[in-house]
């Protein structure tokens, strides 16, 4: 039996409640995942909400995965239960704009002799534009190719490989810098 | 697909300038190199663990409320057919001329007074359906609780063989005894759904 069939047989289990198939699926993905929210907000404790939130909203919405590749359905899932923490977010500033990125940086940066490390990736992360940032992040945790993620975003592949390059070559000048 | 599969050169050279291709691989891949050599922090194993528990929590007691929901909708089908049914019956059984639709009667389709040859037939029917939505139960809900099943699937074969019995003796007085006790049997199925852990109105949330 190879992993799909594996991953068939738990998602089916899933589907049908069980509570064990669900607890695989954390084990699967959790890491992917919870990389993912924290490369986006790079705070440990909104990562938390958001990952319990994932996998809630995993429980209450697997039947309305149909098939297909389920990393593309469960980031699809993620990114959009991170765009509506952005959402509140940003109603809760009203406005959220490059200052305010930067001014997260300070912050974390600040915050780098707290018991939380934040390393200097996170610092450069977050001073990219957030669906630059979004991008990148959806590619290497998701490890989907790039053809799902243009369809994910509703781009042509040309628009999501060029915006890519330029985030990748964007981080590694001001990591080398 | 897995991203690993795909010919990220030949998607260069299709969708980007070919002639810097070099250049775009290798800043893709330094720029990934770096995202590795990197690793988000890991969540907590104290947070995964909690994220189960509430999984656990957050289905398990649906799942019991789906099986405590269909049995109960099952045996109070039962029920109160089994109940028309002794109404219907009495009500023949005392008022042989009377073949419409009384007071106490008036429960009952309309079908079944005006052909009470067919009456024990569709009541059986039914009873045996309530049956057949109790073995479904076993075959889709793997979280059903097998004792409670198998002793509503006891009670009902049980009521239908007195339903039977009742049948064959309508014509003489030694049905009105079974029919007490059929009435009695239903009470003791209705009530006892509701003890002992049936009881807790909480654990019905949905």
């Amino acid at each position: 039996m190879d992993l799909n069939d594996d991953l068939a047989q738990i998602i089916n289990g899933c589907k049908n409640g069980e509570s064990q198939s669900f607890a695989k699926v954390i084990d699967m993905y959790s890491s992917r995942c919870y990389g993912y929210f924290y490369r986006l907000t790079g705070n440990t404790d909104v990562s938390d909400e958001l990952l319990s939130e994932l996998f809630v909203k995993l429980v209450e919405k697997i039947n309305t995965y149909k098939g297909g590749s389920f990393e593309s359905w469960l980031f699809r899932v993620a990114s959009n239960i991170f765009h509506d923490y952005l959402r509140g977010k940003h109603r809760q500033k009203k406005a959220i704009d490059i200052r305010t990125v930067e001014a997260e940086s300070q912050i974390i940066e600040n915050k780098k002799s707290d018991s939380e490390q934040i390393d200097k990736l996170q610092i450069q992360l977050l001073r990219l534009d957030e669906d630059t940032r979004e991008l990148m992040m959806l590619r290497f945790y998701s490890e989907l190719s790039f053809k799902e993620i243009a369809e994910m975003r509703s781009e042509p592949i040309g628009t999501t490989l060029a915006k890519l390059h330029r985030g990748l070559k964007k981080l590694k000048e001001s990591m080398e810098s | 697909m897995d991203s690993k599969k795909e010919n990220l050169r030949e998607l260069i050279e299709k969708f980007m300038d070919p002639k810097n291709t070099r250049i775009y691989l290798e800043d893709i891949e330094a720029g990934e190199r770096i995202l590795r050599q990197h690793p988000a922090p890991r969540p907590d194993d104290m947070l995964i663990a909690n994220i189960k528990a509430n999984i656990a929590l957050h289905k398990l007691p649906q799942r019991t409320v789906t099986f405590r929901k269909r049995v109960y909708e099952a045996i109070a089908v039962a029920a109160s057919l089994i109940i028309i049914a002794t109404i219907s019956l009495r009500s023949l059984y005392d008022t042989p001329q009377h073949h419409g639709p009384t007071d106490r009667g008036s429960l009952l389709q309309v079908g079944w007074w005006n052909n009470e040859d067919e009456t024990h037939v569709q009541i059986l029917n039914e009873v045996r359906d309530i049956y057949t939505q109790l073995e479904q139960i076993e075959t889709t809900d793997d979280n059903y609780d097998a004792l409670v099943l198998d002793e509503y699937k006891k009670q009902i074969i049980d009521l239908e063989n007195r339903i039977i019995e009742f049948e064959s003796s309508e014509n003489n007085y030694a049905g009105t005894g079974i029919l007490d006790e059929i009435e009695n049997q239903i009470n003791e199925l209705g009530g006892s759904f509701w003890q002992d852990d049936y009881s807790n109105t909480d654990a019905f949330e949905i």
